[in-house]
């Protein structure tokens, strides 16, 4: 079908469906039944946790509080006094790390206490970023957040775009192990560019209509995992570009999408979120009065070396209609545990629990480290 | 900075202000939620189920499933992905009991069609027919982009997902209708 042709069904259906829909419903009426049955509907109970705006502003104090506080620093900097450096976290892995709401809260894995909120150089922002990375050393971090996918210093406090995204396609970004380039998945193309946003190279470049999402670089630095969202498998291509080959079979049209690739330490598997019904899903059960039946959350492996085989579970984690929330997942660095923050993580004698969890890779021991709302997870490598 | 900060207008400020007070139990604020949404959601349904009253009974569980299920909705910025994904389920479901009441029609039950014989009529039905059979996530991108005519950023704001995925699936999508439209000929 050429592109004439494509315009051509586009405004043919536009036509189509004007006509079906074509004449006034009664939108007063149905209003009206709906507020009614509505006033004799109880609401479900809220969860324990304070609600989300209320999170909101007290993150948003924090944030002017952390912010007061830098300019204060600053002015002290200016003023001749020594500065104050950021110390890193003391643990056996570094920092967990939740984004959201224009900042950062560091999280020891060991205890679960928040050990500082910083600021990534963008004041009064209320967007959390969709996909963070962070350079070897710990200093620097690469995120994607809407149009921009920009590199933060932590320590100078200065903020690099380091590719625009286009409006029609979000960014991913992944900090290659040895520090030197930075891979940036966006639309359909991989490429990779220099922290500093310079020496720009196109590794793959799909066709239209196809993308390459959430790019992950194995421990040795010589293959990149990503996610393609047309085709809905896990894909991995050398770091040149080269060898690019489908891992995973498809998942099931309607299931949540794999989130945050990450790679086993020895570098023989990828693992990420996904769920159920990774394939062959059927029409979902009629939920009782709720708005869909919930995706059971899963940690998933699938061997690189495999040609198209179904992920294996490595572990359930949690249980989630993931409508007003968005689970997020990450590996530590050195592959020893994953951290996830899910809704309804089953726990074994007790009733299920949000929040943020730490799971031994080995033994799948899960610990709760708090609750953090909707933040994108990540794990900081120690300096 | 501006670049960043137009991210974060998903949802109007006063509707901020109606989401916490109808999470309280505010039915006054759900109703002031509902009412510039209501129309948009039955134009929805009614495209993808082409009736009526499937589309009105669709909607209203989907705004009753809403009230029931606010306090879970943990970001208000998100809203009215929450709901177009609340209503493509509920229309899923209805597509379901459809299924099953055919089975249950007799014959002579079915009133007779006069059937618009034009060019025109005949190339609507059979691109409706096709449309049919796509899957509910097609079609409500579909509906979405071409029904709606929304820019590509804002269909991806009313499904939740980013851009880059709402252009894939819309390409999918479009590439589904054409293959069904092929299966007719």
């Amino acid at each position: 079908m050429t592109e004439l042709e494509r315009h051509d069904l586009d405004a043919r259906l536009a036509e189509a469906l004007r006509a079906r829909t074509r004449g006034d419903a009664d939108v007063d009426q149905l209003w009206l039944s709906i507020i009614r049955t509505a006033e004799v509907t109880r609401q479900r109970p809220s969860p324990r946790w304070p609600r989300p705006a209320i999170r909101r502003r007290t993150w948003l104090l924090v944030m002017a509080g952390a912010l007061l506080a830098g300019s204060i620093g600053v002015a002290g900097f200016m003023a001749g006094r020594p500065r104050v450096e950021p110390t890193p976290v003391g643990s056996r892995l570094g920092p967990i790390v939740v984004f959201g709401n224009g900042g950062w809260q560091s999280i020891d894995p060991e205890d679960g206490q928040a050990e500082r909120t910083e600021g990534m150089g963008l004041v009064a922002v209320a967007a959390s970023p969709t996909d963070v990375s962070w350079s070897p050393d710990g200093r620097r971090v690469a995120y994607a957040i809407g149009p921009a996918a920009v590199v933060f210093d932590r320590f100078a406090h200065t903020t690099t775009t380091i590719r625009r995204c286009t409006d029609a396609a979000g960014c991913g970004v992944a900090w290659s192990p040895d520090g030197r380039h930075i891979a940036v998945s966006v639309g359909g193309r991989m490429e990779l560019v220099d922290p500093d946003g310079s020496h720009p190279t196109v590794l793959s470049d799909a066709s239209i209509g196809r993308t390459i999402a959430d790019p992950a670089w194995s421990p040795d630095g010589s293959r990149i995992a990503y996610w393609d969202p047309t085709g809905r498998t896990v894909n991995v291509m050398r770091a040149d570009g080269a060898e690019d080959r489908r891992v995973s079979t498809p998942a099931a049209d309607g299931t949540l999408e794999p989130q945050d690739l990450g790679w086993s330490a020895d570098g023989s598997r990828i693992v990420f979120l996904g769920s159920d019904a990774w394939a062959d899903a059927g029409p979902p059960p009629p939920g009782a009065g709720a708005p869909s039946p919930p995706w059971e959350l899963r940690i998933l492996s699938v061997p690189v070396s495999a040609e198209g085989v179904a992920p294996t579970v490595v572990d359930v984690v949690g249980n989630c209609y993931c409508l007003g929330f968005w689970p997020s997942f990450t590996v530590a660095p050195d592959g020893s545990a994953y951290a996830v923050n899910t809704l309804g993580m089953p726990i074994p004698g007790a009733a299920p629990r949000d929040g943020l969890f730490i799971i031994d890779a080995a033994s799948l021991e899960a610990r709760y480290l708090g609750d953090f709302s909707d933040s994108t997870v990540t794990w900081q490598p120690k300096p | 900075m501006q670049l960043i900060e137009r991210i974060d207008d998903h949802v109007e400020t006063g509707d901020i202000g109606l989401l916490e007070r109808a999470r309280g139990g505010d039915t006054q604020a759900f109703g002031a939620l509902v009412a510039p949404r209501l129309a948009r959601a039955m134009r929805m349904a009614r495209a993808i189920l082409a009736s009526e009253a499937d589309a009105a009974d669709a909607v209203q569980d989907t705004f009753l499933a809403a009230w029931v299920h606010l306090a879970e909705l943990r970001d208000p910025a998100r809203f009215d992905a929450w709901l177009n994904q609340a209503l493509a389920n509920q229309c899923r479901d209805a597509l379901r009991r459809r299924r099953r009441r055919v089975r249950e029609v007799r014959m002579e039950d079915v009133e007779p069609v006069r059937p618009d014989s034009s060019a025109a009529s005949l190339e609507r039905a059979a691109l409706l027919a096709a449309f049919d059979r796509l899957s509910v996530s097609d079609r409500q991108i579909l509906v979405l982009r071409h029904l709606e005519d929304l820019p590509i950023d804002e269909v991806a704001r009313r499904l939740g997902i980013p851009a880059g995925t709402a252009k894939s699936r819309l390409f999918a999508a479009r590439r589904a209708l054409e293959r069904a439209l092929e299966t007719q000929r």
